[in-house]
């Protein structure tokens, strides 16, 4: 049951990715990439990773393709070219690639059956002691990277306020 | 069986939500009336209770079309997409210590997050794919307020997770001996205003800001299409009042009474405190807004989680 759920999901995240690769008009693009996160982050909880799942939705979903989103908008297109042919030449190549990665998801599944005996749920409390005991450095890093980012973003945005 | 009574239990919970939802338009209707001095939709049904049914009844008999220049997949999925990530949230929240779908779930503040992002996309979809300037200028305005006021949420709910040790409702619910309220009233403070913004609720609806935009993102939208935005912007009204209770008035917790009574009594509390905000409270500038989300809230809320965590710290100590 389990395995069939993954395959599914992950029939959907690929052919939601691919379609991203095709569809002309931009936000159809940003609003399958939404699809293919959200399956993902279903995958993950189906794998036993609530809190990887959760995250998934609210900083790549939430975050992270709203930026998407306003980048669209700011760039919009006109509303009225959206009549296009569905199944365009370009549509082959991402097909092929979706079938091919199925395929091989399929054959590594079905290899080894005890991939599925061994889920078991890792609750936020352990993610949470992993990243602050043997990963603390990398952690770390990573604020001291975001940090840097703030400033730099401060930086930019005074300049502008001198400009003006 | 098991699955035909769970699925029972699903629909039965939905429909008592939309019931609460609809009562709940009536019931702002009301209030505010009393508090501009006036009567308010008074005639249908005792104290005029069937003003509800008949709202319902309207939007449902309306009909349902797409307008030539919307986006049609988007513009039909957007209003159910706002309403069902409303909904789903609230499985996670329990009415006492052993009635919830999953109270115990250890994600279930994150996945009441995730869903108000989901929510944001059914608003933003919504009006962009209206095809309508009005719209898209609403539907701009509401992702920038989501996105600026889900920060010091988030933060602000860390001060209650970092106190409970718990990400689960269930959880957060039985550790408060004293309601958190007492001790994290700036945390409060801010996850009220930030709830008030999430849910678009005046003072802060300026995605639908009626003198400037229309009716906002959903100005292309009639019937029963309309009514989805219109339950998912009152359900969610809902969910925050139920949070705000659960998290930091103590949830079920109260002498006498049992326990579902007292959240609900704090979930109308909080509900009342939302409708009077509207009646007593104008509408800020949209900058206004932004600043007080950026540079005052976010702020303040960093400075809560700092201190809760010292304060944390030090208590283990002593």
């Amino acid at each position: 049951m389990t395995i069939f759920l993954i395959l599914l999901l992950l029939l959907i995240i690929l052919t939601a990715g691919a379609a991203l690769l095709v569809v002309r008009d931009p936000m159809h693009g940003a609003v399958n990439l939404g699809v293919s996160l959200l399956a993902l982050s279903i995958l993950f909880l189906v794998l036993g990773a609530p809190f990887v799942a959760a995250l998934e939705v609210m900083l790549y979903v939430g975050a992270i393709l709203v930026l998407f989103l306003f980048a669209i908008m700011l760039l919009r297109t006109p509303l009225t070219i959206r009549e296009e042919p569905r199944w365009r030449r370009g549509f082959w190549w991402p097909a092929v690639l979706v079938v091919l990665l199925t395929a091989v998801l399929i054959l590594l599944f079905s290899r080894r059956p005890d991939l599925m005996v061994l889920i078991q749920e890792i609750g936020p409390g352990t993610v949470g002691r992993a990243l602050f005991g043997p990963y603390l450095w990398l952690t770390e890093s990573v604020a001291l990277l975001l940090f840097a980012v703030i400033a730099a973003v401060l930086a930019i945005h005074r300049r502008d306020d001198h400009d003006a | 069986m098991m699955l035909f009574l769970m699925a029972l239990g699903m629909l039965f919970t939905t429909l008592v939500l939309l019931g609460v939802a609809g009562f709940l338009v009536f019931a702002e209707r009301r209030v505010l009336g009393f508090l501009q001095n006036r009567l308010g939709p008074n005639r249908l049904g005792p104290l005029g209770v069937g003003q509800a049914l008949a709202d319902a009844l309207k939007l449902m008999s309306k009909e349902n079309f797409v307008p030539d220049f919307a986006d049609p997949v988007l513009y039909r999925t957007a209003p159910v997409l706002v309403a069902f990530s409303a909904l789903a949230s609230f499985a996670v929240v329990p009415l006492d210590h052993h009635f919830s779908w999953a109270g115990n779930w250890n994600i279930g503040l994150l996945f009441i997050l995730a869903m108000s992002s989901l929510n944001a996309y059914g608003v933003f979809l919504g009006g962009w794919a209206s095809g309508n300037k009005f719209s898209l200028l609403g539907a701009v305005r509401a992702v920038a307020q989501l996105v600026s006021y889900e920060l010091p949420m988030g933060l602000a709910l860390l001060g209650v997770v970092l106190l409970s040790g718990s990400l689960s409702l269930n959880g957060i619910v039985a550790a408060q001996n004293l309601p958190y309220i007492v001790l994290q009233p700036l945390g409060f403070v801010i996850f009220l205003i930030a709830g008030v913004a999430e849910t678009h609720r005046l003072p802060f609806d300026l995605p639908e800001a009626e003198s400037e935009l229309v009716a906002g993102f959903n100005t292309e939208y009639g019937g029963m299409r309309f009514g989805y935005f219109f339950l998912g912007e009152y359900l969610g009204l809902t969910l925050i009042a139920v949070l705000t209770a659960l998290l930091y008035l103590g949830g079920w917790h109260g002498p006498w009474l049992p326990g579902w009574i007292w959240l609900l009594i704090k979930t109308a509390a909080v509900i009342f405190v939302f409708f009077w905000l509207r009646a007593t409270l104008p509408r800020p500038r949209y900058d206004q807004l932004m600043a007080l989300g950026w540079k005052v809230l976010l702020p303040l809320a960093l400075f809560n989680v700092l201190a809760t965590a010292l304060a944390a710290a030090l208590w283990r100590l002593a």
